[in-house]
């Protein structure tokens, strides 16, 4: 082993999912700070700080965690790092010490924002370490398809809700 | 609100272990949360977190500017960077950084490039800091590369999401010399990165 190779403990993903909401940003980002309305795939917890703001931590619980005989914990947390007003919005996201789900997890999820002719894009990214001794024992290689899934599923939440709920371009120009 | 201890089942943590666990919340909410939010009176694990934007436009199609992302090396000069290892600008490539400290001790760091779009995006992961012999003990973190052209100009977005992590100070102190460096960084960007990429496409167009 040189001195820069990672142990085969740790496993790097990373991932990128899109949605396009017929709503102008200011209503999605607004909709969007609230995560825990359009997240349903975990519960959303604060536990430090003010809610929505950098430097907020939030323990976020995956649900299906027990159905899928996952390691406890079945939390994790995230803190916002950073963000601007209806164009990005950064968290880290890091394991309850000693680990959740069976790993030691660590990523940055980040969140930008686009408007175009009244519609929103968002483009979800997260660049994600996951450290643990059974990774290196892995037969089959480790996906992240599970929490991508989840997250298309979030943010079709976070569409719908907007498209149900705030006004549209046109509506607003009339 | 109550937390668990850190990854012990519930079963396990004695009516003695909640009580010092809930006298402890106010103080220290869970050692992990302690450790991003600097409450650390004693020496303990705590992270910086450094985060850069950097947004710039170049006169230049893509495919000219793409050769000076997967070669940094060329106008990101501040500390020597080299290719170390795997295929330049492919999935797998190390890159070594090694940066000259103030006492004249030399750090080395490193980084994998982790995605490879070409034209469009690169990312690099910082690998673990394995000689703790500096005051960074723990280095988590990417850098991202991203171009778009639009009618011949390309754009250029570097975002870095890097968490940094020492035991060996303060919260308070560690923070505030990050942040020194943080402004530092950027200044270097502005002022000397992005002019000599500047000269750097403008010779090749000579």
């Amino acid at each position: 082993m040189t001195n820069y190779d990672e142990e085969n403990t740790v496993f790097n993903g990373h991932y990128e999912v899109e949605v396009i909401i017929d709503r102008p940003v200011a209503g999605v980002w607004t909709q969007y700070l609230d995560i825990g309305s359009w997240v349903t795939s975990h519960d959303i917890e604060n536990v430090y700080g003010t809610p929505g703001t950098v430097g907020s931590i939030t323990r976020v619980s995956f649900k299906k965690a027990k159905e899928m005989d996952m390691p406890p914990t079945h939390h994790h947390y995230c803190k916002i790092v950073e963000m601007e007003r209806e164009k990005y919005y950064l968290l880290k996201t890091y394991s309850e010490k000693g680990g959740s789900y069976g790993v030691n997890l660590t990523a940055f999820d980040d969140a930008k924002f686009s408007s175009c002719n009244g519609k929103t894009k968002i483009v979800f990214s997260v660049y994600l370490e996951m450290v643990a001794e059974s990774i290196a024992n892995e037969t089959d290689p480790i996906n992240l398809d599970v929490s991508r899934d989840g997250m298309i599923q979030n943010l079709e939440n976070l569409k719908r809700i907007c498209e149900r709920n705030l006004p549209s371009c046109i509506e607003n120009e009339s | 609100m109550t937390y668990e201890a850190p990854n012990r089942p519930r079963s396990a943590i004695t009516f003695v272990a909640l009580l010092v666990l809930a006298s402890c919340q106010a103080a220290c909410i869970s050692p992990r949360i302690d450790a991003e939010v600097g409450n650390n009176a004693q020496p303990q694990f705590v992270t910086f977190d450094q985060l850069l934007h950097i947004h710039f436009t170049l006169e230049y199609p893509i495919a000219q500017v793409w050769p000076y992302v997967i070669g940094i090396e060329s106008w990101i000069k501040a500390n020597p960077i080299e290719s170390i290892a795997g295929v330049r600008g492919e999935t797998g490539e190390i890159i070594k950084i090694s940066v000259l400290t103030n006492d004249n001790k030399k750090h080395e760091y490193f980084a994998e490039v982790i995605q490879v779009l070409p034209r469009q995006k690169l990312v690099m992961k910082y690998l673990p800091v394995k000689s703790t012999s500096g005051v960074i003990e723990g280095l988590y973190g990417y850098d991202v590369y991203e171009l778009e052209e639009i009618n011949g100009i390309t754009q250029v977005s570097f975002q870095t999401y890097q968490e940094y992590g020492t035991s060996k100070m303060s919260g308070e102190e560690f923070r505030a010399i990050m942040e020194l460096g943080m402004e530092a960084s950027e200044k270097r960007w502005l002022e000397e990165y992005i002019p000599t990429l500047r000269a750097l496409l403008r010779t090749d167009l000579n």
